[in-house]
């Protein structure tokens, strides 16, 4: 079952293309976008989120279509969205602030209401501060909170933009445990952490300039750089892509070997960087 | 010499399950106030459960929002619990009563100051107040959260209509109280009322091609400036603009009320039909 399907899409704004032509589908399970920051992948996940409509092509979510306003409803009444940038009511208490997206989301009970508002907030690990006002909440927890009101009412479909930014490795960590009790539900989250991909997600897609550039398995953008990740002792000729001197002293180099450099196995973000160098040069010999 | 009585466990336990009746139960309790041991022999025969239901039910009701007093007066005249709690969190709102109420004040210092003029002054103010109500219910960029609220249900049109009609709405109420109390009930007091619908209605349709805000400021400016100059040309100069009596001018007239009610509906209908048809009209981001 395909839960996101966009078919040619295309959205501008004024004179820049932020997604051209773009189609994909995806199914149940957590798929990670990567991509450069403008590559895309907010517009994208803001289509898929209903908020935006795009200047061409098709959108399908939940198997329904959100340019019919009576679809839309039916497919908000799914969705869970964190947006990139949330905005919040700074007098609001954490609590009092998913109290009312839990409003809009139809939980007209005030009990049951107010039990879901807590379960979700408990799940983030903001139970111990959901009495106090937002202005007083540091970056991180804002995020959470962020997090918090996309959970509620179990949504068929989460979709999550950049979550991760900004959290500590134990939030991190937190996150994960969260996205990944999930079963049966289509995650989409975008993120610039490829250890995030590689830890999570059943699929991954990488945007870049507005169209998607590889779809497929994490292990298989890891294989992009199946031998061509070297490791050297000296900065030496060659045609390396990208190289980087490591906390261990060595230069890693992706792309062709410099001279007396070892193979080491490629990790994801190795597929990612090469499949942007890549892409960088046959933009330039274009 | 007192015997000291204590709780058996079968009691407690049935305390502890709430199957315990009434009597029985409010005697234990007696005792456990005054009892250390038998309140540490308790702690054994509460169910878990039951105390966690217990607890949860406390830091739920201890965190839950308390109403205020505006919600609490939505509530008693009959808006429903969860609508109010949508009402008086909106910031825009409380900035559109705040702004009707200085409307009104000021309306009330240029009767005090300048009697005789109030009356062309009031007509031509009092559709602004409902228009910049509108300006500012619809702005989403005054919505700090808007990105948020926009992918909920109830988060687009939905919203923003529940908005716009609890700011206009008490906004022509205000503007209506302000104009008996500064030209008491004659004939022309309500002149405003079409007009003031008309441009609010004009205001939604047209935002759907320009940012609300200008919108509102330019139909506003064009209403104030073709008041003052109708006016002008009817009484002869512009100096007779400071003279009382009631206002001349054509826009007052019947031909231009008709006009200003048919504007209103039409644009209306068209403000509905074009939110059902097209799928994002007011979403150009």
């Amino acid at each position: 079952m395909t839960t996101v399907r966009i078919t040619h899409v295309s959205k501008r704004y004024g004179r820049t293309v932020a997604l051209a032509d773009v189609t994909a589908g995806i199914s149940p399970g957590i798929t990670g976008l990567l991509g450069p920051n403008g590559a895309g992948k907010t517009t994208l996940l803001k289509i898929a989120a209903t908020v935006l409509a795009p200047d061409e092509g098709r959108v399908e979510l939940l198997g329904m279509d959100p340019a019919n306003p009576k679809d839309r409803a039916a497919i908000r009444r799914r969705l869970g969205y964190m947006p990139q940038e949330p905005g919040f009511y700074p007098r609001f208490t954490a609590f009092e602030f998913v109290d009312y997206v839990a409003i809009l989301k139809e939980l007209t009970d005030r009990k049951g209401r107010h039990v879901e508002v807590r379960r979700v907030l408990d799940a983030v690990g903001l139970g111990e501060v959901a009495g106090k006002r937002i202005r007083t909440l540091s970056g991180g927890m804002r995020r959470r909170l962020a997090l918090a009101q996309a959970l509620l009412g179990r949504p068929d479909l989460l979709l999550l933009d950049e979550p991760t930014a900004g959290l500590d490795p134990e939030q991190r960590l937190r996150f994960r445990q969260i996205v990944s009790s999930q079963p049966g539900r289509t995650v989409v989250l975008s993120t610039h952490q490829t250890e995030d991909v590689a830890a999570l997600c059943g699929r991954v897609l990488v945007l870049a300039e507005g169209a998607i550039r590889f779809d497929g398995r994490p292990s298989d953008l890891a294989a992009v750089a199946e031998g061509r990740v070297w490791a050297a002792e000296e900065e030496a000729g060659g045609g390396a892509s990208v190289s980087w001197r490591t906390g261990d002293g060595l230069l890693r180099h992706i792309g062709s070997p410099p001279a007396g450099a070892t193979l080491v196995a490629p990790t994801l973000e190795d597929g990612y960087l090469l499949l942007l160098a890549q892409l960088a040069t046959t933009e330039r010999a274009a | 010499m007192t015997t000291i009585w204590h709780a058996e466990d079968d009691l407690l336990r049935a305390y502890a399950a709430g199957s315990a009746d009434d009597v029985v139960a409010s005697s234990v309790e007696a005792h456990l106030v005054a009892c250390g041991s038998c309140r540490s022999r308790l702690a054994r025969h509460v169910p878990q459960d039951r105390l966690f239901s217990n607890w949860e039910a406390v830091v739920v009701a201890l965190d839950a929002p308390r109403p205020g007093l505006v919600e609490h007066l939505l509530v008693r005249v009959g808006v429903s619990p969860s609508t109010a709690r949508l009402l008086v969190a909106t910031p825009a709102l409380r900035w559109s009563w705040a702004a009707s109420v200085a409307m009104a004040l000021t309306f009330s210092l240029v009767a005090a100051t300048r009697p005789g003029a109030e009356a062309f002054l009031l007509l031509l103010t009092a559709p602004l107040v409902p228009l910049a109500g509108v300006a500012l219910a619809f702005n989403r960029s005054l919505d700090p959260s808007a990105e948020i609220v926009d992918a909920t249900p109830l988060g687009g049109l939905p919203l923003l209509f529940l908005r716009t009609a609890s700011t206009v709405a008490p906004s022509i109420v205000i503007a209506g109280v302000a104009g008996v109390a500064v030209a008491p009930l004659d004939e022309t007091w309500w002149l405003w009322l079409l007009p003031a619908l008309a441009l609010s209605a004009l205001s939604l349709l047209l935002s759907s091609l320009a940012p609300i805000g200008k919108v509102a400021a330019a139909l506003g400016g064009l209403w104030a400036g073709g008041v003052v100059v109708t006016e002008a040309a009817a009484r002869g100069s512009l100096q007779a603009l400071r003279a009382g009596g009631p206002p001349e001018s054509l826009l007052f007239r019947t031909p231009a009320q008709v006009l200003a009610a048919a504007v209103a509906a039409l644009a209306a209908a068209a403000v509905v039909t074009l939110t059902r048809r097209n799928a994002e009209p007011w979403r150009r981001l």
